[in-house]
């Protein structure tokens, strides 16, 4: 751009007002990643192991809407409509969830090796699905281990808050210590079930993996709700997340509730794990890389961060499990593990010249 | 009375830091808070502005105790700049001084204009309004000290406390910064609380000075009633003279040389060590 | 010359001395060649056997080597007696599957351990280094395999024939399944190991080559071994048949693929079979091969039944109610309901019955006779007849009926020349009739003639009156008698 348009450019920006400059672009990062995660909602659609042309997909939706164009094969109706969406909506629950987890996280313990898991709720959910497929009959079929992973994830960060209730003072730094306690305690007693009925060691070590096979429509209208409900509690949290960053006496001096906000945003972000960790496993990378990626690419303030990693996460994740399902079902934490690391090398030197 | 201080005693863990700390602050008064490193001074201002909780004794704003405040309530009657920042994230400067219309905004209102013109105006004022666009990892530390003065002043406090405001900032920063602060408790009435090390700068600006040490209030009053010689040789282990102008109604100290043993001991091992070599 | 001769004598008596020796070293032990062409030998006879698997416990069981076994995994729980001899204390557990403790086995000091190919090598040769003869089998892949590996652990054990009894046993049963199903259309089958995700059985599984054999195709045999899919294959291949493993505390899969079905995903019919039987390829593999054939073919499996015995009555009359009665016996070693028809003069009537293995049960059909006759009653291959004799009414009926016809035939032979004079008769008397109606005519001419001329002698009448009435009346008289001479020649040929 030459240098007169560039002034006239700059100068017209600096009429509109700093505020309105940054919601001018909030609003856009926000519109293309939700456009974005419309195209991928479709695009996924089509892709699987079973190959069905995009004009069958079509008349099958259509069909649902009530119109009847053009035909399609039962079987395929029943793997597009009760598989294939489901398993996309879960996916982009789950990312959303996990990014979602991460990025507060992130916020309050102001690390960034920090995740969601660094409070012991995924392995918690591990130990509650390892029992509950060794041990317990399925008196809920097939929602038996979620829900005992569930509770899992919930135990661990009850344990967690009471041995920071017992050992003193409550600090985010006594927080991660406790975390890292307890999740290596689970670990080591999940170890224990393993080793000793390796029978079913296969079967939790799949589960522990993740991955969104047995997605379904109830699972997806059961973790909807929550999720979404915890994350629009958690962007209310923006501001405070950001006074945090100035640190905690800062943020205190600026009249934020500090002691209140680090109660009750670990709880919050470990609700969010455990719900999407019951449902999908112990999914790696999106909740330690997705935060810092979109912190790369769209600033520190989460107002914009929660909900563009939540978008950026859904998507990633949609992504990623398609690939997994072309790919004879491999976990999906392998997929997101191995393409997101490189584009994260890739953006830490884009970063740095 | 504006803010009272009402016989504080502070203790981190089992060691007592600050022992009996009284004293008041009205309207429009400028209050110097002298003393050495580690004489408490930090603490007390935590205190002050409701980060810390005293072991004994409380702080009163308009006769109401502070602990008894909402913190968004108090964070629109007092602001702190503190002496350091944690800055590790990417933020821009513009940003952290709206961080200071916190207290005015509900937990879901975006910022409005009317917020972005008292940004920019305090921003003017502390001549950081250039900077807003640049990330604040990337300023100098002069300039971010300016900032966080900018964010703390967007709060609109009627009690303004600072650690050690100048300590980072160039001579000519010092003086707009100290100018600025005069005129904001002269024109607007602010109550400011300034812990400072350089006692030029106490002397001239303070309308009141408090010297601490060793947690205990050695001295409070105007500059040249606690800026004597006793009470810098006594405090800071210095030999002054303290001179002063009539007609400017200004005190000046000119350290001459140090006293203590041990400042004595460690300058004699250092000239061993340097005849050594 | 003399060294020569001693030399000599040193060669006989070593070549008399080593057929001695060959033979009593064969007879010191026997070597065998296990599924890792490990040359092990076993020199004395094995009295005390240590078994790494399940299977393999089974096994020795199966080969009634049950006493000499004293090492056991946590999972050998078939037969009952080795939980009951594990309960006691006369068997030990020596640990899990895949990490049994070294310990334990080398404690229990026995004459062989039998392990298997998911133990570390190094492990095994630990083993062999504390003096223990170990043999290795691998875990078979197909039904031949599992022969085979009877017919290894039998010899190991020192137990040929045993082991060469029970293979063939083995294979008559299997054998007996396959031919019933050969001829049969095959249906489509898929073996679920896992659900979340999906894992089936491929090529080269046990379970594969059991429904291969026993008339299924296994829609995933292009995968290999185990594999990973994704649900929606199973959907696009909606086989006929899911064999899931189902137990009580591992209900998962079978709760996983029933969610399917009521969703609509999936159509085809689930079969839970129990996991012990599915994954441990040992002597239960007749047993599974019975199952499959079962829940794959119910109508092949639903027909084989053994008739003992045929009762049915030697005779009957016609119109009865019979019962037949019909002792049939499973003989297979699956429970399940058996389609018992018996036919009967051709018609099938049918019945279920629900026979564990080995049962027998009495049957009743019961029937109405119809016609007289021979009913022909088969089962299988017994039949019996029923003499079906008609009933007194119609013996009555016959009777009357026999009687009517010779009556028929004697009135019949009486008659013909009654009736030829009835006819010569019948001719007699058109005749007379003939001459009657001449003599009416010539008579009422006569009368008339007489009328006339009593018209005219009408006067004379009254004498001749008489003679003309007496002569009227004799011919009057005369056509009666005539008449009634026809009457009753008529009436007499109608009675007769």
């Amino acid at each position: 751009m030459s240098g007169k348009s560039q002034e006239i450019l700059e100068a017209r920006l600096k009429e509109i007002g700093l505020l309105k400059r940054r919601l001018l672009r909030w609003r856009l990062i926000l519109t293309y990643l939700t456009i974005g995660l419309c195209l991928t909602i479709i695009a996924a659609t089509a892709i699987g192991p079973v190959y069905i042309p995009p004009a069958e997909i079509v008349s099958i939706i259509l069909h649902k809407l009530g119109l009847r164009v053009g035909g399609f094969s039962e079987p395929h109706m029943k793997i597009i409509l009760q598989l294939r969406l489901p398993r996309i909506l879960l996916g982009i629950l789950v990312g959303m969830a996990l990014s979602v987890a991460g990025a507060i996280m992130q916020g309050l313990f102001r690390n960034p090796l920090a995740g969601p898991y660094v409070l012991g709720v995924s392995s918690g959910a591990s130990l509650g699905a390892a029992l509950s497929i060794t041990f317990l009959p399925a008196f809920m079929g097939v929602y038996t281990t979620p829900l005992a992973a569930f509770i899992g994830g919930l135990t661990a960060i009850i344990l967690v808050y009471n041995i920071v209730k017992i050992c003193g003072r409550f600090t985010v730094g006594s927080l991660l210590l406790a975390g890292i306690a307890v999740t290596y305690l689970f670990s080591a007693i999940l170890s224990i079930i393993i080793w000793t009925l390796s029978r079913d060691a296969h079967a939790i070590l799949l589960w522990i993996m993740g991955g969104l096979w047995g997605a379904d429509w109830l699972k997806v209208e059961v973790i909807a709700p929550i999720i979404l409900l915890l994350i629009f509690t958690a962007f209310i949290f923006s501001k405070d997340l950001n006074a945090l960053l100035l640190g905690e006496e800062t943020a205190q001096s600026i009249g934020v509730n500090v002691k209140l906000v680090e109660k009750l945003l670990p709880i919050l972000a470990s609700l969010i794990t455990s719900a999407a960790v019951s449902f999908a496993g112990a999914i790696g990378f999106i909740g330690l890389m997705m935060p810092h990626i979109m912190r790369m690419l769209v600033g520190s303030d989460h107002r914009i961060l929660i909900p563009s990693s939540a978008l950026a996460g859904g998507i990633f994740l949609v992504w990623a499990d398609a690939a997994a399902r072309c790919l004879l079902e491999l976990p999906v934490g392998v997929i997101t593990a191995l393409t997101g690391t490189p584009f994260f090398i890739y953006l830490l030197r884009r970063r740095r010249p | 009375m504006r803010l009272k201080i009402d016989r504080i005693q502070f203790y981190y863990e089992a060691r007592k830091v600050l022992d009996e700390i009284s004293f008041e602050a009205g309207e429009g008064e400028f209050i110097g808070l002298i003393g050495p490193n580690g004489s408490g001074k930090t603490t007390l201002l935590k205190i002050i502005d409701g980060i810390l909780r005293p072991k004994v004794g409380s702080v009163y704003l308009d006769c109401k105790r502070i602990s008894e405040l909402d913190p968004r309530e108090l964070a629109r009657e007092l602001a702190m700049v503190p002496q350091t920042a944690d800055l590790s994230f990417d933020l821009k400067v513009f940003d952290v001084v709206m961080m200071g219309r916190y207290p005015y905004l509900g937990k879901l209102s975006f910022e409005r204009e009317v917020d972005e013109e008292k940004v920019r105006f305090w921003m003017r004022l502390t001549n950081t309004l250039h900077l807003a666009e640049r990330s604040i990892k990337e300023v100098s530390g002069g300039e971010r000290q300016r900032v966080l003065i900018a964010r703390a002043l967007a709060q609109e406090p009627r009690i303004l406390l600072l650690d050690e405001p100048t300590s980072n900032l160039d001579v000519c920063y010092q003086i707009e910064i100290m100018n600025l602060l005069k005129e904001l408790v002269k024109k607007l009435g602010l109550t400011i609380i300034c812990a400072i090390h350089d006692l030029n700068l106490a002397a001239r600006y303070s309308d009141k000075i408090i010297l601490i040490n060793g947690g205990r209030i050695k001295g409070i009053g105007r500059p040249i009633e606690v800026l004597t010689k006793e009470n810098l040789r006594d405090v800071f282990k210095i030999e002054a003279k303290v001179e002063y102008d009539q007609d400017s109604k200004s005190l000046t100290i000119i350290p001459i040389k140090t006293i203590g043993q041990e400042l004595e001991e460690r300058r004699s091992i250092l000239s061993k060590a340097l005849e050594r070599r | 010359m003399r060294r020569a001769t001693s030399i000599l004598l040193l060669l006989l008596i070593l070549s008399l001395l080593t057929p001695l020796s060959l033979v009593s070293a064969q007879e010191q032990g026997v070597t065998v060649v296990d599924d890792f062409g490990r040359r092990v030998l076993i020199p004395r006879e094995p009295t005390k056997i240590v078994s790494t698997a399940p299977s393999i416990t089974e096994t020795l069981f199966a080969l009634s080597l049950g006493d000499k076994v004293v090492g056991v995994t946590s999972y050998c729980n078939y037969p009952p007696e080795v939980l009951e001899k594990v309960g006691e204390g006369k068997i030990s557990v020596i640990g899990g599957f895949t990490n049994p403790s070294l310990e334990k086995i080398i404690e229990l000091k026995p004459d062989l351990v039998i392990g298997h190919n998911l133990l570390k090598p190094e492990f095994v040769k630990k083993i062999e280094d504390a003096g223990i003869p170990v043999i290795v089998v691998k875990t078979s892949e197909t039904i031949q395999g599992v022969y085979e590996d009877i017919k290894l652990i039998g010899k190991a054990c020192w137990a040929d024939d045993t082991a060469s009894k029970l293979v063939e046993k083995l294979k008559s049963e299997i054998t007996f399944w396959e031919k019933r199903v050969e001829e049969v259309e095959k249906v489509d089958v898929a073996e679920i190991a896992w659900v979340n995700p999906l894992w089936v059985a491929g090529n080269g599984t046990y379970i594969h080559d059991i429904i291969e054999h026993a008339g299924g195709r296994n829609v995933f045999a292009d995968k290999n071994w185990w594999a990973s899919v994704s649900d929606e294959e199973l959907v696009a291949k909606d086989p006929d048949y899911i064999i899931v493993p189902y137990k009580h505390e591992q209900e998962l899969i079978y709760e996983g693929i029933m969610k399917m079905k009521e969703e609509g995903l999936i159509h085809g019919e689930v079969i839970p079979i129990d996991p012990d039987i599915i994954s441990r390829p040992g002597p239960r593999v007749a047993l599974l091969f019975e199952m499959v054939v079962k829940a794959l073919h119910p109508e092949v499996w639903s027909k084989v039944y053994e008739v003992e015995n045929l009762i049915a009555p030697r005779r009957a009359i016609v119109g009865d109610l019979i019962t037949v009665y019909a002792l049939v016996r499973n003989p297979g070693m699956v429970a399940g309901e058996k389609l018992v028809e018996l036919s009967v003069d051709g018609k099938i009537l049918s019945k279920t019955v629900k026979l564990g293995p080995g049962e027998k049960r009495l049957l009743n059909f019961t029937f109405v006779v119809e016609r007289k006759g021979t009913y022909e009653v088969r089962l299988g291959s017994l039949s019996r007849s029923i003499e079906v004799s008609p009933t007194s009414e119609e013996i009555m009926k016959e009777a009357r009926k026999s009687i009517e016809e010779s009556m028929r035939s004697y009135v019949d032979e009486a008659i013909s020349p009654i009736s030829s004079r009835l006819d010569s008769v019948a001719s007699d008397v058109s005749s007379l009739k003939q001459d009657l109606d001449k003599l009416k005519s010539s008579t009422s001419s006569e009368i008339a003639k007489l009328s006339g001329e009593v018209s005219k002698l009408g006067e004379q009448i009254g004498s001749l009156n008489s003679l003309v009435t007496a002569s009227m009346i004799l011919s009057i008289i005369a056509l009666i008698t005539s008449l009634a001479s026809i009457a009753y020649a008529y009436h007499k040929v109608k009675k007769a």
